[in-house]
């Protein structure tokens, strides 16, 4: 059992849990952060901290971000460290997001994270045209 | 120590000073130099996680860095990071001479007098504006941009606007 927390730049990480419910219906207990220009990121950080203690009372926490290196990844990445049980997956896409759902229950957040290194092609592929 | 590069921005270190700032200095290693980072341990994890792994990093107060500027005779290329116009200030007064500072991020963070936004990545409170303004008047140069690319604004430009 797992809460999800998604990061990102901009609207990015809200409107993927809006596209996931176009295909999932509602999805509650989501938390969602965005850093947009002219953002405090002493102020996410402060925020994500807050939402960070408060879901991990109830379980481990499973952070979804967009891009490595990014403040919303770092601030991830580090609470991710100071909460036990806590897994980050950066690149985070649609898919990912609704199996990460779909897993909440039953899965660990660590096992839902090796579950996704191992199936990586399930989530991200390529598909080539014929050569030219 | 050379600084090739003060710069004012609240997100201290981020994409842009990594990748942008330290293409365009040259830089060799970045100094924060500010009170509350040095005293915050979460947030010194944050920048040294935001640190290439080819630069060196050190987070300073106001007080060790103005130290390590006057003791380090070096000609090591610094990026200085401060988080607003009143730190660059004060270390200023602790005796470092920065003649010109690059103007990036202030953000529209909380604030008790309220903030106006100036630029896309520029809202000053009341404090910032007049941080700036002695900043000019102790003879600093003020660039103001938010990537070396930008059409830079002079410091004067920026205060009138909040002013107006």
């Amino acid at each position: 059992m797992y809460n999800i927390v998604l990061a990102s730049h901009g609207n990015f990480a809200q409107e993927m849990l809006r596209s996931a419910e176009m295909i999932m219906g509602e999805l509650d207990g989501i938390s969602v952060f965005g850093l947009h220009p002219g953002d405090s990121v002493d102020e996410l950080r402060e925020k994500m901290l807050d939402t960070a203690k408060e879901l991990h009372e109830t379980a481990d926490l499973l952070f979804l971000c967009d891009i490595v290196g990014g403040s919303p990844f770092n601030i991830s990445s580090i609470l991710t460290q100071m909460f036990p049980g806590s897994a980050l997956i950066y690149g985070a896409s649609l898919p990912i997001l609704i199996e990460a759902y779909s897993q909440r229950e039953s899965m660990t957040a660590h096992e839902f994270v090796a579950y996704i290194t191992e199936n990586t092609s399930n989530y991200l592929g390529t598909f080539k045209g014929e050569q030219q | 120590m050379d600084i090739a590069l003060a710069r004012i921005d609240d997100r201290l270190i981020h994409g842009q000073i990594v990748t942008a700032w330290v293409q365009d200095t040259k830089a060799s290693e970045l100094i924060v130099a500010d009170d509350k980072a040095a005293n915050d341990e979460m947030q010194k994890m944050m920048l040294k996680l935001a640190t290439p792994g080819s630069m060196k990093l050190s987070i300073l107060s106001i007080a060790e860095a103005a130290k390590k500027f006057s003791e380090d005779q070096s000609d090591t290329k610094v990026l200085l990071l401060l988080r607003n116009p009143g730190t660059a200030l004060e270390l200023i007064n602790a005796g470092v001479e920065i003649p010109k500072i690059n103007v990036g991020n202030i953000s529209n963070s909380r604030s008790l007098t309220g903030r106006k936004k100036i630029l896309m990545y520029i809202y000053l409170e009341e404090a910032d504006a007049k941080n700036l303004e002695e900043l000019i008047r102790q003879g600093v140069e003020l660039d103001v941009r938010s990537v070396p690319t930008d059409k830079s604004m002079d410091g004067q430009t920026l205060i009138s606007k909040y002013f107006e």
